[in-house]
C-alpha cells in the first residue's frame, strides 16, 4: 500500500515538473525554400541534302534524338556537289557554348577523305572536312536560349581527284557537336 | 437547573469578552500590485522588396514570399555553378532576451540533386542601435542543404543571445569579406548562399530540393 502511494506521488510530481518544462516561452521562425535546376538540350533542327544531281548519290539522316546527322555519299565524281541544309537549336534554359566537334568517317576514308570538300559558300572556300572542323568555331561557338541557327554546308568532290584512287569508292561521315553550359 | 444557569452565565461572559476583543485598537498596511508579463517574439524583418533581398546569378529565376514568421522562396533554373542568395535579418522584438535553442530542417529532395544542392551561411549580430557586434561574424562551409541545421548548430549561432532590439544579420559586416566569390567579379557573395556544385552530373537537370529551416528560440534564462 505504501509503495502504491509512493508511486502515485512520484508520477504526480513528474507530471507537474513536465508541466513546468513546457511552460517556458518559445518562438520559431522559418526559412522555406525550393532550389530547382533547369536543363540543357541542343539539337539539330533539320538535315536535308539537296543539289546533288541524279548521278551522284547522297543522303543525310537525323537521329531520333536529333543529336547526330549521318551523311552518306556514293557514286560521287570529281565536281559533283550538293548542299546540306541544317540548323542547330538551343532548347536549354541556359545559354550554351561549343566545346568540341567530333567527325568520324566510314567507308573508303583513305582514298576520299582528302577529296570530299566542304564550304559555307557555294562557290568558294572549299576545304577538307578536317580543316572545316578545325575552323568551325569561327562560325558558331555560342547559342543563346532558344536560339535557332540555320545553316547550309556545301559539299563537293574535288575536281582534281585522281582516277586511279577515287573511282568506285564511297565515304560516309558522322558529325557530332559537343556543347557545354555557358559558364563552364 | 443549576447546570442551565451555569451555561447561561458562561455564554454571557463569552459574549462580553468578544465585545472587549473587538474594542482593541487595530491598524493595517497593505501591499497592492499588478503582475504583468512581457512577450517573446522573434521575427524576420520584412520590408519587401528591400528585405528579404534576393540576388541571383545569370539566368536564374527567383520568387519570394515573406512574413514576419516565415520566408518562402523559390530559386529555379539553377545549373552547375549557378547560385542565388537571400539576404534576411532576424530581430528580437521581445521584451526579454532570447536564445537560439537550435536549428532544425526538413527536406524533400530529388536524390540526384540532393548531394549537389549546397548552401553556406554567413552571419553576424547587430546591436539595437544598428552597430555590428565585434567578434560575432561567422560563416559555414558549403554543405548539402540537408546538412544545414547540423552545420548551423555547430556554430556560435546555437546559443546566441539576442537582447531586445538586437538582430542576427545574415551577411558580412563592414570590414569583413566573404570568401565565396561565385561569379568571379572579385566580390564575395554572402547571406544564405545557395549553389549547385559544379560537379553536378546531367541527371541533376530538372530536379529540385524543397526544405524548411526552423530556428527555434527560447527565453534567455532557459537551460
Amino acid at each position: 500500500m505504501k509503495k502504491t502511494r509512493l508511486l502515485i506521488a512520484t508520477l504526480v510530481c513528474a507530471i507537474m515538473l513536465m508541466g513546468v518544462g513546457y511552460a517556458w516561452w518559445t518562438d520559431t521562425i522559418t526559412l522555406g525554400g525550393t532550389v530547382a535546376t533547369g536543363h540543357m538540350d541542343v539539337i539539330f533542327s533539320q538535315a536535308d541534302l539537296s543539289g546533288f544531281d541524279s548521278i551522284a548519290g547522297a543522303s543525310a539522316s537525323l537521329s531520333e534524338d536529333k543529336k547526330t546527322i549521318t551523311c552518306a555519299f556514293t557514286n560521287l565524281y570529281p565536281g559533283a556537289k550538293g548542299v546540306l541544309n541544317s540548323g542547330i537549336k538551343n532548347n536549354s534554359t541556359i545559354p550554351v557554348k561549343l566545346s568540341n566537334i567530333d567527325v568520324t568517317f566510314t567507308g573508303d576514308v583513305a582514298q576520299l577523305e582528302e577529296h570530299l570538300l566542304v564550304s559555307l559558300s557555294p562557290n568558294s572556300g572549299f576545304v577538307t572536312i578536317e580543316q572545316f572542323v578545325n575552323n568551325v568555331e569561327d562560325y558558331i561557338d555560342y547559342l543563346a536560349i532558344d536560339e535557332n541557327v540555320g545553316g547550309q554546308i556545301y559539299f563537293k568532290m574535288n575536281e582534281e581527284a585522281p582516277n586511279d584512287s577515287t573511282e568506285g569508292k564511297s565515304i560516309g561521315l558522322n558529325i557530332t557537336f559537343d556543347w557545354q553550359q555557358f559558364n563552364r | 437547573m443549576k447546570k442551565s444557569k451555569m451555561l447561561i452565565a458562561t455564554l454571557v461572559c463569552a459574549v462580553m469578552l468578544m465585545g472587549v476583543g473587538y474594542a482593541w485598537w487595530t491598524d493595517s498596511i497593505s501591499l497592492g500590485g499588478t503582475v504583468a508579463t512581457g512577450n517573446m517574439d522573434v521575427i524576420w524583418e520584412n520590408y519587401e522588396p528591400i528585405l528579404p533581398l534576393v540576388l541571383t546569378g545569370a539566368y536564374i529565376d527567383a520568387d519570394v514570399d515573406a512574413s514576419e514568421d516565415a520566408i518562402e522562396f523559390t530559386f529555379s533554373n539553377l545549373y552547375p555553378g549557378g547560385f542565388a542568395n537571400i539576404d534576411c535579418v532576424a530581430k528580437n522584438e521581445s521584451t526579454i532576451p532570447v536564445k537560439l535553442k537550435e536549428a532544425r530542417i526538413s527536406v524533400d529532395a530529388d536524390a540526384e540533386l540532393a548531394p549537389y544542392a549546397e548552401v553556406a551561411v554567413l552571419y553576424h549580430k547587430v546591436n539595437k542601435d544598428g552597430w555590428p557586434v565585434l567578434g560575432s561574424f561567422g560563416l559555414t562551409p558549403f554543405v548539402p542543404i540537408a546538412d544545414l541545421a547540423d552545420t548551423l548548430n555547430g556554430t556560435a549561432l546555437k546559443g546566441m543571445i539576442l537582447n531586445p532590439g538586437e538582430r542576427i544579420v545574415f551577411g558580412v559586416p563592414e570590414g569583413e569579406t566573404s570568401p565565396y566569390d561565385l561569379d568571379g567579379d572579385g566580390i564575395g557573395e554572402d547571406c544564405f548562399l545557395f549553389r549547385v556544385n559544379t560537379a553536378a552530373p546531367n541527371d541533376t537537370m530538372e530536379t529540385q530540393v524543397d526544405f524548411t529551416l526552423y530556428l527555434d528560440w527560447v527565453q534567455f534564462n532557459q537551460e
